[in-house]
C-alpha cells in the first residue's frame, strides 16, 4: 500500500492522539501488528464512513467515546465487581435507545475491530474458520457495525445472507455498508429489526454468527438455545464473548473460561476451537486472578 | 489548593509512578501529564488510579477515571474527592 492511501487512517489516528496521548503506546502497539491487507481493510472503512459524510472530528469522538467508557466501566466493575446494567431494560435506556450514542458506540468499536489486536486475532480467526464455500443461508445476529457481516459476505459463497439485530442504529448501519456498492455490489443480503429471542426462521442456518453478543442478553442459556433451534445439525456456528470486561451496556459475565464453557453445553453446543486472549500483558491465570479482561472466541457444534 | 499538601501529594504520586513502571528517574510535577511518560497508557492507568486511591484513602468516581488525563486534573480531582 502506498502513503497517499493510508492517509486517512494515519489522519485520524494522529486526531485521537493529540486529543488523548494517554492512548498512544496501547493504539500504536496494536497498530504496528497489522498485516498489509487489515491496514487497507482499516483505510477502506475509514474512507467509507468520511464518504459518508462523517468528518474526521466526528470519528476521533467515537473512537474516544468508547475508551473512555471503558475507563468509567473498568473503575465500576473495580469498585463494585459488577457490570453496572443488570438488564436490558437498563442498556436499552443508557444505549440502544439512543441513537446518537449507539452510532458514535457502533462506529467507536468498529474502529476497535480494525485496530485493536484483540478484535484483530478474533476477525482473523473468523476468517480462518468460516467455510468459504458452503451454500445456505448464513445469519448473523447482532451484526451491530456490519463488519462480520461484509467480511462473511465477501470471503464466502452462501446463497443468503441475513442480519437480526434490535437496533435500529445497528441495522441502519450494517445496511449501509450493503446498500452503498462502497465494498462491492451485494444483492444476496437483508437485514432487518428484531429481537432474535422471538424471531421464527423459515429455514436453519447453515451458519450462525453471533460478534459480542451474549455479554449483552439477560439470559445467555436461553439465547443459546435459540441459536441452537435457528440452525442445521452440521451447521459453522461462531461466537465471540468476553469475562470481566466492563461496558456501558453489558449485562452478563460468566466469570470464567470454565463457567462460559459450561454455559455453551448447556446451551447445546459443544466447541470445537477456540481463540482466548487475556489482556494484552497479562497471563490468562492473572486475567482470572485479578478480574482482568478475557476475550474469546469460539466455534461451536450443535450437541446432538 | 494548599502548597505544602500539594508538595506532600506529588511526592506520594511519584512513588506510585515509579513502583508501578518500575522506574525510579520518574520526576512527576504538577505539569505532567501522559505525553511525557510513554507508559502512562490506558492499560495503566485503572491501576494507578486505583494506588492512588489507596494511599490517600478516597474513591474516585466512574467518570473521573475517564476524565484525569494530567497530573494537574489529577491533584484537583483528589481535592474533590477529600483527599486534602
Ligand atoms: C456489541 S454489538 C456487536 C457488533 C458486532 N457483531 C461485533 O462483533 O462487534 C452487539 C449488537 O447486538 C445487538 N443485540 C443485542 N441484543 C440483541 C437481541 N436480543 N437480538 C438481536 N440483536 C441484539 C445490539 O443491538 C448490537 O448491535
Amino acid at each position: 500500500m502506498n502513503e497517499t492511501s493510508q492517509n486517512a487512517s494515519d489522519r485520524l489516528v494522529a486526531l485521537i492522539l493529540q486529543r488523548k496521548p494517554m492512548h498512544r503506546k496501547f493504539l500504536q502497539g496494536s497498530l504496528a501488528e497489522l498485516t498489509q491487507s487489515e491496514r487497507a481493510a482499516a483505510e477502506q472503512y475509514i474512507r467509507y464512513l468520511l464518504q459518508q459524510d462523517a468528518s474526521y472530528e466526528e470519528l476521533a469522538e467515537c473512537y474516544l467515546t468508547i475508551v473512555q467508557d471503558m475507563f468509567r466501566e473498568e473503575m465500576h466493575f473495580k469498585q463494585t465487581g459488577k457490570y453496572r446494567c443488570a438488564s436490558y431494560a437498563e442498556a436499552a435506556a443508557a444505549v440502544y435507545d439512543n441513537g446518537d450514542y449507539m452510532r458514535r458506540y457502533m462506529i467507536g468499536l468498529a474502529l476497535s475491530s480494525y485496530w485493536w489486536i484483540n478484535h484483530i486475532q478474533m476477525l482473523r480467526f473468523f476468517q480462518k474458520t468460516l467455510p468459504a464455500t458452503r451454500r445456505g443461508v448464513y445469519r448473523e445476529v447482532g451484526p451491530g457495525h456490519g463488519l462480520y457481516f461484509l467480511e462473511a459476505m465477501r470471503s464466502s459463497g452462501f446463497d443468503r445472507y441475513e442480519g437480526v439485530d434490535i437496533s435500529a442504529t445497528s441495522v441502519a448501519l450494517t445496511q449501509g455498508i450493503v446498500a452503498s456498492g462502497y465494498f462491492g455490489s451485494f444483492d444476496k443480503a437483508s437485514i432487518w429489526q428484531g429481537d432474535f429471542l422471538s424471531e421464527r426462521f423459515e429455514r436453519p442456518a447453515d451458519a450462525l454468527v453471533m460478534g459480542e453478543v451474549l455479554e449483552h442478553v439477560e439470559e445467555p442459556e436461553r439465547f443459546l438455545e435459540a441459536a441452537r433451534s435457528a440452525v442445521a445439525d452440521d451447521a459453522y456456528v461462531f461466537l465471540t464473548t468476553c469475562i470481566n470486561s466492563p461496558a456501558v451496556d453489558h449485562i452478563y459475565n460468566p466469570e470464567t473460561l470454565q463457567g462460559l464453557e459450561a454455559l455453551i453445553d448447556r446451551g447445546g453446543f459443544r466447541v470445537l476451537d477456540s481463540c482466548v486472549l487475556p489482556k494484552q500483558g497479562c497471563t490468562l491465570e492473572q486475567c482470572a486472578q485479578d478480574r482482568l479482561p478475557i476475550n474469546v472466541a469460539y466455534v461451536v457444534a450443535k450437541r446432538s | 489548593m494548599n502548597t505544602v499538601w500539594k508538595e506532600n501529594a506529588l511526592q506520594v504520586i511519584q512513588d506510585i509512578f515509579r513502583n508501578q513502571f518500575f522506574d525510579d528517574s520518574l520526576a512527576i510535577t504538577e505539569h505532567t501529564t501522559p505525553a511525557d511518560i510513554e507508559e502512562w497508557d490506558s492499560l495503566a492507568h485503572v491501576n494507578l488510579l486505583a494506588s492512588i486511591e489507596n494511599a490517600f484513602n478516597i474513591r474516585f468516581t466512574a467518570d473521573d477515571m475517564a476524565n484525569i488525563d494530567s497530573i494537574a486534573v489529577l491533584l484537583a480531582t483528589m481535592v474533590e474527592r477529600g483527599a486534602c
